[in-house]
Parts: structure tokens; C-alpha cells; sequence
């Protein structure tokens, strides 16, 4: 897919690249009521995006590149905490198709193959053109005291953030900031009366019910090491059958429910003191889903 | 690091969070170039482990999970368990989330994503992102492949 650009958008898209100090950024005009959080299909949606201009990136670079699948919604969710539905329960079990699904791809999938026929000087060509060159890198420093963490610049990935979300850099160490935040949280968030009421409350549950467990994580430690030696037809069954108690526990207890507020509340506190990543982090993916969205396919 | 005060082992056995690894607010990033030099030539698709610092020494690399590096199959055997300084990640899809232990389930765990691609030195890192738990270097006992919201949210 090539874009045709009129001169000003041109200008636009090398700012966007290069950083150009004086042109307003393209998220900015998104403000107020508007500004929000995506919804997982929105995610995905600029996902497969990205890669659409992964693609355009490199075949303007003169590489072949094949779009990635993107994890759906339910893949995502097979790294929740506790599994909040008996429909995902009776579908994925503990996830193990997604295990599968993964290995796959990232060993079978086109671009894969291709980039590892490749020679060795064509290897590392290959990678420079889609990552980036390590030896000039982009710096994010993590929030609390977590350090800082690193990545190239350049690239087509690069280049195809700079296009939907409005700036690479920014983007970066944007989102870094926004997504280290869980282990400022985690600790603070278990000891809430309000997660250990309903954990202890799913415990019960999950004990009536004769899986005794004394936690989602206690319940995956133990689940892992018996699935092991199973042949694949027994451990799914297994998985099937442990999830939806656990499914259904978490639906009793509420505990699915009073993670995830508990979540969202817990976040905004520890977002507070960098607000203003926060606001640009969803204010860039607004203008990403936009640009998604306005793509001609 | 913030220090955090706990009133029993069992306190910290219920605590879990996900951290990323990066660089420790004290470590300099002088020396990352051999670290870029075996990303930039690895196989696409797997994720490696290095017995020194800027990943020299290689131990293993693994497209799959593999939840015991001490026992004597998958990726990663025997001393592996007790030998990670340095990693590599080079998945085209999925981040690796490391665990203190053997198991894959263990509270103490830690991601590398495929934005940074690499860790060259694991010991200014560290369980959870808080000292109390220890340096992941030399621990990394198991790993998964996991979505990037695993490292982020409890709740996608």
C-alpha cells in the first residue's frame, strides 16, 4: 500500500520523523470529554495497522515483509489473573491453543522464514531495516525508580509509530512510562481488604467446590506441574474442567470484577504524579485508532 | 530501589507484580554493542540466554516455553538454572516473561520485551523491580512466552 501525500503532508510526515519543534502535534486537537482509554477492539485495530505500514515501510525499503497476526482479545486476556468468564473458560482452558498458536507463528510465519534463509550481512540488514540501529537509541526512564529502558532508533517499526500515533520518540517513552506501571501497584493492590475479602471468598468457593486452591496463582503453579505429563487430549480436558470452577468461582466472589476496578483505580493513583504522559498516551493512541481508521486499505 | 517492609513470608508469598527489564537507575549503558551484534544476527523467532554479561558464553535459545531449566530437557538443562547474566529476545511475536525458579508460576517474575530486544547485564535487575527480592542474574530457573498486556495489567 503506497499513500500518496500532498507537499504539506510531506513536510508533516519528515516532522513527525525528525521532530520539528514549531508544527503542532497531530494528537493535540484531541482534548476534553474526548479523551479516553481504547477499548481491546480499538487496540487491535491499530495493531493491524501497524503492521499495514510495517509493510509499506519496508517494501519502500525494498524488503519483502508479510503482515504479523495480531493476538485477538481473548488471547489477551489468557494473562489475567483469574479467568473472569465461564464462556473462556470452556473455550481456551489455561490458553495452551495460544501457547501453540504463538510458537507458531513466531517460528513458521513467512517473514520469519525469509529473514532466517537470509545470509548473515543480509540478516543483519534485514533487522536494521525493521528494528532500527541500536548504536543510536531512544532512552525511556520508567517511572519511580524502576531505571530506565532502551531502544533503536530508525526503522521501519519506528517509522510506522511516527506515522500512526504521531512521533516515535514521544511514543516510546510514552508508553513505557504508562505500561511499567503494575509493579509501582501490585504490591499495594493485594493487601486492599477489598481484593483479600473477595480472594478469600473465591477460596471458599473453589474449595465447596473440591479444587481447593489458595489463590489464581497458587491454583496455575499446581495446575502446570500436573498438565505436564498429560498427553495433549487428557490436559485439555483438565484445563477445561479446572477453568470453568475457577471461572465460576471468580464470577461468585466477584473477584474477576474486583480486580479489575481495583485495577483501574489503583493505576490512575500511580499515573497521577505523570499526568501528563498518561494524557498523551491516550490522546496518541486516539489519533493512531483515527489514523487506522482513515487508511485506505 | 524503595525498600519494602513486610510482617511475615507469607506477606511477600501473596504479593506478585510484573516488571520490565531494563537498566537499574545506577548502571550505565557503556558497553552495548556486542549484546546488539548477537541480536541483530540471532534467529528470528527465539529468545537466547548468556552465562556472562553483554551477552557472551550462550547457554540455550528457545522458541517454546520452557519451565524447569534445571532438569535435563527442553531449551535450557541442568546448570542453566543457576547461569543467566545476559538475554536476548528476538520473538516476532509474544515478550518473555522470566521467573525466579523453576515452575513458570513462581510470585517473582520479570518481562523482556521484543522493544528492547536484549538485557545485557541482569545484575543491576531485580525481582519485581525491589532489591529485597534479590538480582535476577544467576536466578532465572524458567520462562514463557506471554502477550505484552501480561506484563502490564492483571486485568486486559
Amino acid at each position: 500500500m503506497r499513500r500518496k501525500y500532498s507537499a504539506t503532508l510531506a513536510v508533516t510526515v519528515v516532522c513527525l520523523l525528525a521532530g520539528c519543534a514549531d508544527e503542532p502535534r497531530p494528537w493535540e486537537d484531541i482534548s476534553g470529554s474526548r479523551v479516553r482509554d481504547l477499548t481491546n477492539e480499538e487496540v487491535v485495530e491499530i495493531e493491524q495497522a501497524e503492521q499495514k505500514l510495517i509493510k509499506a515501510c519496508m517494501t519502500n525499503e525494498g524488503f519483502p515483509y508479510w503482515e504479523f497476526p495480531v493476538p485477538s482479545i481473548d488471547e489477551r486476556k489468557s494473562g489475567n489473573y483469574v479467568i473472569e468468564s465461564v464462556r473462556w473458560a470452556e473455550a481456551y482452558g489455561y490458553g495452551r491453543e495460544f501457547e501453540k498458536l504463538g510458537e507458531k507463528i513466531r517460528t513458521s510465519h513467512r517473514t520469519t522464514i525469509y529473514q532466517n534463509k537470509l545470509p548473515k550481512e543480509g540478516r543483519v540488514s534485514y533487522t536494521r531495516a525493521l528494528d532500527g540501529d541500536y548504536r543510536d537509541r531512544m532512552t525511556a526512564k520508567l517511572p519511580g525508580k524502576l531505571g530506565t529502558v532502551e531502544t533503536p532508533r530508525g526503522g521501519c517499526t519506528n517509522e510506522a509509530r511516527a506515522r500512526l500515533y504521531g512521533d516515535a520518540e514521544i511514543w516510546y517513552t510514552t508508553r513505557r512510562t504508562v505500561e511499567s506501571a503494575l509493579p509501582l501497584y501490585a504490591q499495594a493492590l493485594k493487601q486492599d481488604e477489598r481484593f483479600t475479602k473477595a480472594l478469600r471468598q473465591w477460596a471458599d468457593c473453589m474449595t465447596r467446590a473440591g479444587r481447593p486452591f489458595d489463590s489464581p496463582d497458587d491454583l496455575r503453579q499446581k495446575r502446570a506441574a500436573a498438565v505436564e505429563m498429560m498427553p495433549d487430549a487428557e490436559a485439555d480436558a483438565f484445563d477445561r474442567k479446572l477453568a470453568v470452577t475457577e471461572a465460576t468461582c471468580a464470577v461468585e466472589s466477584s473477584l474477576g470484577k474486583v480486580i479489575r476496578d481495583l485495577e483501574n483505580e489503583y493505576r490512575a493513583r500511580t499515573l497521577k504524579p505523570y499526568s501528563e504522559q498518561w494524557d498523551t498516551y491516550r490522546k496518541m493512541r486516539l489519533h493512531g485508532l483515527r489514523q487506522a481508521q482513515d487508511a485506505p486499505s | 530501589m524503595r525498600k519494602r517492609k513486610f510482617g511475615s513470608a507469607a506477606a511477600v508469598a501473596a504479593l506478585t507484580g510484573v516488571a520490565v527489564l531494563g537498566f537499574g537507575p545506577s548502571a550505565s549503558a557503556e558497553t552495548p554493542g556486542t549484546c546488539w551484534d548477537n541480536y541483530e544476527n540471532a534467529v528470528s523467532g527465539y529468545m537466547s540466554a548468556y552465562a556472562q554479561l553483554n551477552c557472551d558464553g550462550f547457554i540455550g535459545m528457545a522458541k517454546g516455553n520452557d519451565l524447569n531449566w534445571a532438569d535435563s530437557s527442553g531449551s535450557f538443562r541442568g546448570g542453566d538454572a543457576t547461569k543467566a547474566s545476559s538475554v536476548v529476545n528476538k520473538g516476532n511475536y509474544s515478550e518473555v516473561k522470566f521467573y525466579l525458579g523453576t515452575g513458570g508460576n513462581s510470585t517473582f517474575h520479570i518481562c523482556l520485551t521484543r522493544a528492547e530486544g536484549f538485557v545485557r547485564d541482569l545484575t543491576d535487575d531485580y525481582w519485581l523491580e525491589d532489591r529485597t527480592f534479590g538480582s535476577v542474574n544467576n536466578t532465572i530457573g524458567s520462562h514463557r512466552w506471554v502477550d505484552r498486556t501480561s506484563c502490564s495489567f492483571y486485568a486486559v
